[in-house]
């Protein structure tokens, strides 16, 4: 009796695992819900994803730009160490894990996000480090080519044209952020503003930056995402305002990112953190505000490698100036040992 | 190479400096300093736009290949990257090889083969490490075998350039006259130097073919000892050059590897002896050369202990870490010396006969070292990382770091536990022999468990929850406290508390505390000199954000005593005392609060009453009024509910005991300040808690450094009974009090200090009755001391020294107190001088024990004083000249024999003027000839000391204060001139000065900053008075230009303050050593400890942590401030310091005579290891 129960339950669980088995359960983050969407997603093009979700498997149309994350039925194991590490700026881990997970013969959805990530990864790891500029552009542009129907379409043409700008290619660069303002929603709109006005920064025009930088500025911002593309664009103005040497008014402004902006939009707080540091370089009498935003990066923002190594650099320097050379020497010690192939470590007088 | 990195503006500037350098021609000039500032980029850019001009000359077109590779080789030593450096190096090496055969009879033909054959060398070198990483073992023959023919290839070349660098040397005479022939003589230098470089480069290639061989195969053994030799043949030819002794260094490398240790260590030593000197010698200077020479001999030194024969670990870790000290030790030689001791470290870690807690401390601090070498790429990094893996596992440690953050926080966590463990040992009076290691060891616990905290965040991502991620950053927060990184402290706590405080209130309120902490242990590492307004401010803004964000809870009042502190020390007690007296009733501090409160609003009315009417920042009567009644009111609230805290026989012990003991005297000085002496000797003397009492020790007890039994409280409130006693005529009783005073002191010197504070005092007091036109007090004040004083004179044949040296002093404070009512001053003055006379003539009859002799200068030195405020300035010559025959070289008698001239030129007497010139250069003087240095000479002798580090603050002070009356003087002398052209001169050189000065001043104090741009201004408005055209540097935006000064704009004129410069690197040890002889005289005065006013001394007391109140540290410090001359016995009859840049009211355009016009508070400077000053924030264990 004893044998025949316990048969029964293991054909129990059998039955159950072959139930949850059969059930491809893909999950989508969607922004603004608590709750994840599971189910299978049947369909992906440039601006939405459908998913058969529930019980019922309803048909669920989830719009591209506010998707956070998928995790794909059967991925593999590691693709999550790998995103946590992309997230926390190892990059070199997250790569060797996508590149892993690329060469498992992925599912069909999950080849191109693999594609993607790893494409997205090379680019973070080329602001910091400007030999693996060119990569990024030719994965970066292998992907979009291939996959022109992504849910990752748009944020990857953000992406290209970035490193367009990084390389001064400004013909490429226009041409990405025309293209990426053609999404469909406000915050990528926004996006695309900021990023033609940076283009325009770049190539020294900095009243028509400005003015660009002001028109995202003043548009309505209602999601969180909105919120954030707004102080993007504030960052830019601040920018300006330091090409103009309005430096005290460039502080204002970059107060306002560092103190409202989300604690996860680390990017944007780190750039708003260098920033003031750049303003208080400026202004007489303010060294130690100037350390003081630098360390802001050093402390909290570390995995935005290009701002860390530029704080790094700065603070290598301003300890020196308040009588603390010890501390000017260990940072120069950490920007050297961290980022050897930045531009930063190889500017006179570093090292 | 790759140039990708670029800035846009790369090319902007390239071209612009080509253009510019294409019209002059200066081609190698320019490429060399391109190199020089690193900018070998524009460098190679340059070059390459060179080769497309069309009218270059051939010569420098030639040269263009073997430009590249210089740049190149210099590039490639500052890349870390093995592949790009590499990459680099072989680029050079191919454009040498294409400069040589494109021009095999250029000059430099020779030096690019050498430079070429070098880099084969180099990459011989990175072959053989290669071949001897533990990751490459498989392809080790292969490494060893390409690093040989490199080696060849190199030896080809080499010996080909020592052939033709022999022949070359050859070709000249033997004996060449330098003088006669120095252009030959020159040239033949040169052909040896490169022939003995030759030389070194054979032998080289012969060690290096060495290290490709194992240890254990016959070739190891023969290149070695075949390099012996051919570098002892260099040594012994050339021992008294550097080539020679690298041949040596390297010879000891031969026997140290072929484990000869004892005569490889013979050798290092002796090289390491090179330039040392006997104990108490002036240590020698020595060459950039040598000390890299000697860096690397230690290096191999520290090997060679670290070898089997001889297990010197425990030397390798000492002498390596005295090594390391104030150097960067991510150099090449600074890794291998740091690698040698995680070596030393390792192997102390494995030795069975240390017990196991000293084992796991060695193999932490290995594994420390080992991580630190691990970050640099080069010939430690694998050999670090096998280290590391065998310490983890030494250590019982998961050789892998924790994968996600519950596991990286469990760890961290375990080992902030750990750290009360290590502050038990540390405070365990049986450790004491042992503190030192002690404190080692937990500090590279603090490393690692940062480390870990680290990698836990960075582990963190969207399913840790968000109060352990809080909690870890917390821990974080408080592990960077207490390594002293305060900014990131500060940093990450306000982040918590301003990100996170919905989440966890309780955890908010504690960061923010923890923030503000920081901000208070940052201003206490603010280094000397520097200002501190960021740290108070950035401490105001948090301990704000307490009081607002929770206004309600302790942390709140924590805070509010903070702010009140941080206000005082801000110069802005009133704000403070606002601070202070909003912590409510029902909080603990309640009493202290008040009392503070008190003290604040009696420290603002005593700083604002003196200040002149034409001062704006002067506070009306009224205001002043209002301060002097809510002191009262706080400090009687304070008092009697601290009296009703404490039990009748309160034994001193007691939390609130002092404040409440310091705020009765400040209260007491309330009362004396209004006239109600007998009050304030009730006060003092009454029961139950009487002041008096609480600060008597048992006879024969010595008396505390910190607290209100001190010597200096206790003189204190001696001194404010005695002024009691005076104020009631009670002359027996004052003369008991002065005879406590004179006990007080178990010298004449400290009598004496204490008799001379008084005197201040009663100036300073004289002073504010004056300033507040209360001639009725005034009147009364005089008229008791004038009595009191005709007493005690009457009975001068019964007195001691120390009582005499009261009468003066008094009579001498009262003079200078009544500075506008020059008949008075004149009357009092004439007394001091007469006790003054008396004292110096009762010494002489009266013998040794009355006086001791040694001090009788000190007493004439004040007489100078007296003499010079009478204009006697004769006699006040006379008796400097003693004085200065006696103590040639006491700055106190030098300050005073130039004040003595200035004052003198300056008096209007016939051609006095001309004393100008004496008191700017100095004078011999008397028949002894004795120097009075003047000015400039003694400012000039100050500065040094500053330069070399070697001064304090106060002697800082001093040096701008003798800068500063030079220039007063050459401005006094010009304006003394009829004749235009000599005054115009004489304008021209005080200007000159001036400007001079400034330029090499960065670091010069606010105040003294406003006294030299006052001084500046009014000698330019002189010259444009006196019609001269000229012009002054001024700032335009970023730019400095020449700016002409006019009758309208002279007003606008603003010396030029050296900016903080960005690129300006730490000065070199060398500028430290005062090499100078001439400065060694410099006897400085002791620093008089007691130069506050009363209240400032009591309210030092309450201030938790004792930040900024001079006196306050004096009690709680140590140790007195000790004497820093050998002429200690001038400095107590000194005038002491004022308390606060001066503000006395002086002739119109005249310097401060006869008191410094430097002297401030000198804030406490804490020491590494002093008890951090509050708040203190709570310890991890007790958060939630």
């Amino acid at each position: 009796m004893q044998r025949r129960i316990t048969s029964l339950m293991a054909a129990g669980l059998l039955a159950a695992l072959s139930v949850t088995d059969a059930r491809a359960l893909d999950t989508i983050t969607v922004a603004g819900e608590v709750k994840a969407v599971a189910g299978e997603i049947v369909a992906v093009s440039k601006t939405e994803i459908t998913i058969k979700a529930g019980l019922k498997k309803e048909e669920r149309k989830v719009a591209a730009n506010a998707v956070l994350e998928i995790r794909f039925d059967k991925q593999p194991a590691g693709l999550k160490l790998a995103r946590d590490a992309e997230a926390a700026g190892r990059y070199t881990f997250a790569l060797e894990k996508y590149t892993a997970a690329l060469a498992d013969d992925p599912s069909q959805f999950l080849k191109p996000e693999l594609e993607f990530l790893i494409a997205r990864t090379t680019a973070r790891m080329a602001m910091a480090d400007t030999t693996k500029l060119a990569e990024a552009v030719k994965l970066l542009s292998g992907f979009l080519s291939s996959n022109a129907n992504s849910f990752r379409y748009y944020p990857a043409l953000a992406q290209l044209g970035d490193i367009y700008l990084a390389q001064s290619n400004f013909a490429e660069a226009q041409t990405t952020f025309t293209k990426l303002e053609q999404a469909p929603w406000t915050d990528y709109k926004m996006a695309a503003g900021t990023a033609q006005a940076r283009l325009l920064l770049k190539q020294n025009n900095v009243a028509g930056a400005r003015a660009a930088f002001e028109k995202v500025t003043a548009m309505q911002a209602n999601s969180e995402a909105e919120k954030t593309r707004r102080y993007d664009a504030l960052l830019g103005k601040a920018i300006c305002l330091q090409r103009e040497g309005q430096h005290e008014q460039a502080v204002k402004d970059l107060a306002e990112i560092s103190s409202q902006a989300p604690a996860g939009e680390t990017r944007l707080l780190a750039e708003a953190y260098v920033r003031q540091g750049d303003s208080y370089r400026q202004i007489e009498g303010r060294t130690k505000d100037a350390i003081l935003a630098y360390l802001h990066v050093d402390v909290l923002f570390e995995k935005e490698a290009a701002l860390h190594a530029e704080s790094l650099y700065w603070l290598s320097k301003l300890w020196n100036v308040v009588g603390h050379p010890d501390r000017a020497a260990a940072a120069d010690d950490k920007l050297q040992s961290t980022y050897q192939n930045s531009k930063w470590a190889s500017k006179p007088n570093a090292g | 190479m790759k140039r990708s990195w670029l800035s846009p503006i790369g090319p902007a500037i390239v071209l612009a400096v080509v253009a510019s350098a294409h019209a002059a021609e200066p081609y190698n000039e320019f490429v060399q300093g391109l190199r020089d500032r690193r900018y070998y980029d524009f460098a190679l850019l340059y070059l390459d736009s060179l080769e497309n001009w069309p009218d270059l000359p051939d010569e420098i077109r030639q040269a263009i290949p073997f430009e590249k590779a210089t740049t190149l080789q210099q590039s490639a030593r500052s890349i870390r990257n093995l592949e790009k450096k590499t990459e680099q190096l072989t680029q050079a090496e191919a454009l040498l090889e294409q400069f040589v055969k494109a021009n095999p009879l250029h000059p430099r033909a020779g030096q690019a083969n050498s430079e070429r054959a070098r880099i084969l060398l180099g990459r011989a070198e990175v072959e053989t490490m290669k071949a001897r990483s533990p990751s490459n073992s498989s392809k080790k023959v292969e490494f060893q075998q390409k690093a040989r023919e490199l080696i060849k290839e190199a030896r080809a070349v080499f010996q080909d350039a020592h052939d033709q660098f022999q022949a070359k040397w050859k070709s000249y005479r033997t004996f060449i006259d330098q003088r006669d022939e120095p252009v030959l003589f020159r040239e033949r230098r040169k052909a040896e130097i490169a022939y003995i470089r030759s030389q070194l480069d054979l032998a080289l290639c012969t060690y290096v073919e060495s290290q490709t061989y194992d240890p254990k195969a016959p070739e190891y053994a023969k290149f070695l000892t075949k390099a012996a030799l051919e570098f002892e043949d260099i040594h012994t030819k050339y021992r008294s050059l550097v080539a020679g002794l690298y041949a040596r260094m390297w010879q000891g490398k031969c026997f140290e590897e072929q484990d000869e240790i004892r005569k490889a260590l013979g050798v290092y030593n002796e090289l390491l002896q090179h330039g040392k000197t006997a104990p108490g010698e002036r240590p020698k200077k020595i060459s950039q050369t040598m000390e890299d020479l000697q860096n690397k001999v230690m290096q191999f030194r520290l090997i060679c202990l670290n070898h089997e024969q001889r297990k010197d670990y425990k030397v390798v870790i000492q002498e390596a870490t005295d090594w390391m000290r104030g150097r960067l030790p991510r150099t090449k030689v600074g890794l291998a010396i740091m690698w040698e001791r995680a070596r030393a470290r390792e192997s102390l870690g494995k030795v069975r006969t240390e017990t196991e807690s000293e084992r796991t401390k060695y193999l932490n601090a290995a594994l420390l070292d080992a991580r630190y070498i691990n970050k640099w790429p080069g010939e430690y990094k694998d050999v670090s990382a096998s280290m590391i893996r065998r310490l983890l596992v030494l250590l019982n440690k998961d050789p892998q770091d924790p994968k996600d953050f519950e596991t990286a926080f469990g760890l961290a966590d375990s080992l902030v536990k750990q750290i009360k463990g290590f502050k038990d040992e540390i405070d365990d009076p049986k450790n004491n022999a042992k503190v030192k290691e002690l404190k080692q060891e937990r500090e590279v616990h603090y490393a690692e468990t940062i480390r870990v905290l680290k990698l836990a965040l960075t582990l963190a991502d969207d399913n840790t929850e968000l109060k352990q991620a809080n909690r870890a950053r917390y821990l974080l927060a408080f592990l960077y406290y207490l390594t002293r990184r305060s900014y990131e402290a500060a940093i990450l706590g306000e982040f918590v508390s301003t990100h996170f405080d919905k989440e966890n209130a309780q955890l908010g309120l504690d960061s923010a505390y923890l923030a503000m902490a920081a901000y208070v242990q940052a201003q206490n590492q603010v280094p000397k000199g520097q200002s501190k307004d960021f740290e108070m401010q950035q401490m105001a803004r948090l301990a704000n954000m307490i009081t607002s964000n929770w206004p309600e809870s302790d942390r709140a009042n924590e805070a509010r005593m903070t702010l009140g502190r941080i206000y005082g020390e801000l110069k802005k007690p009133v704000e403070g005392a606002e601070w202070y007296s909003k912590v409510p009733t029902t909080a603990p501090q309640y009493t202290t609060a008040q009392l503070a409160a008190g003290q604040s609003y009696w420290t603002a009315y005593l700083e604002a009453a003196p200040l002149p009417d034409t001062d704006p920042t002067k506070p009306t009567v009224e205001e002043l009024q209002k301060w002097q009644d809510a002191a009262m009111k706080h400090l009687d609230t304070g008092i009697a509910k601290a009296r009703t805290q404490l039990p009748e026989n309160a034994t001193g012990t007691e939390e609130i005991f002092a404040e409440y003991i310091a705020a009765k005297v400040s209260r007491a000085q309330i009362h004396i300040n209004q006239g109600e002496d007998q009050k304030a000797i009730d006060l003092l003397i009454g029961d139950p808690h009487s002041v008096m009492k609480a600060i008597i020790v048992p006879e024969g007890t010595e008396r505390p450094q910190k607290g209100i039994k001190t010597q200096q409280f206790a003189g204190l409130s001696y001194q404010l009974l005695l002024r009691g006693y005076v104020g009631t005529q009670s002359i027996d009783l004052a003369l008991t009090a002065m005879a406590e005073l004179e006990n007080l002191s178990p010298d004449a010197e400290g009598v004496m200090r204490i008799y001379v504070q008084l005197g201040r005092e009663l100036e300073k007091e004289i002073e504010r009755l004056q300033k507040l036109g209360l001639t009725e007090r005034l009147l009364s004040v005089r008229t008791s001391f004038d009595e009191f004083l005709d007493e005690l004179y009457n009975r001068k044949d019964s007195m001691t020294a120390g009582s005499l040296i009261w009468i003066a002093e008094t009579y001498n404070g009262l003079a200078k107190g009544l500075g506008d009512d020059q008949v008075a001053a004149t009357d009092y003055f004439d007394k001091a001088s007469k006790t003054y006379l008396e004292i110096i003539e009762n010494a002489q009859t009266r013998g040794a024990n009355w006086l001791d002799p040694s001090r009788i200068v000190g007493v004439k030195l004040r007489l100078v004083n007296c003499r010079r405020q009478q204009g006697e300035f004769e006699t006040a010559k006379k008796l400097i000249t003693e004085v200065l025959t006696e103590k040639p070289s006491a700055l106190d008698a030098q300050f005073e024999g130039a004040y003595v001239f200035q004052d003198w030129a300056d008096s209007g007497q016939g051609d006095s003027w001309k004393r100008f010139l004496d008191a700017i250069n100095g004078v011999e003087l008397g028949k002894g000839k004795v120097d009075l240095w003047g000015w400039g000479l003694t400012s000039l002798k100050l500065q040094r000391r500053m330069d070399a580090g070697l001064s304090t603050p106060a002697q800082d002070s001093k040096m701008y204060e003798a800068r500063y009356n030079s220039i007063w003087c050459r401005h006094r002398f010009a304006l003394a001139q009829s004749s235009t052209p000599k005054r115009k001169l004489a304008l021209e050189a005080a200007k000159q000065e001036m400007e001079a000065f400034v330029a090499i001043s960065a670091d010069v104090q606010e105040q003294w900053q406003d006294k030299f741009e006052t001084i500046y201004s009014e000698v330019l408005q002189s010259m444009v008075e006196a019609g001269m055209k000229f012009t002054v540097k001024q700032r335009q935006g970023d730019r400095e230009v020449d700016a002409q000064v006019t009758s309208e704009s002279v007003a606008d004129v603003r010396l030029l303050w050296p900016d903080p410069d960005l690129d300006k690197p730490p000065p070199p040890p060398e500028t430290l050593v005062d090499d100078d002889d001439d400065d060694d005289e410099i006897v400085v005065a002791a620093e008089p400890p007691a130069g506050m006013s009363w209240p400032t001394l009591v309210f030092g007391l309450l201030v938790a942590g004792g930040a900024a109140f001079g006196v306050y540290y004096m009690m709680t410090k140590k140790g007195a401030p000790k004497p820093v001359t050998v002429y200690a016995d001038i400095a107590p009859i000194m005038p002491p310091q004022a308390t606060k840049p001066v503000r006395r009211k002086r002739v119109a355009g005249k310097p401060q005579a006869g008191k410094s016009a430097t002297a401030k508070k000198r804030p406490p400077t804490k020491k590494a290891g002093d008890r951090p000053a509050k708040p203190r924030p709570k310890p991890p264990q007790e958060q939630s």
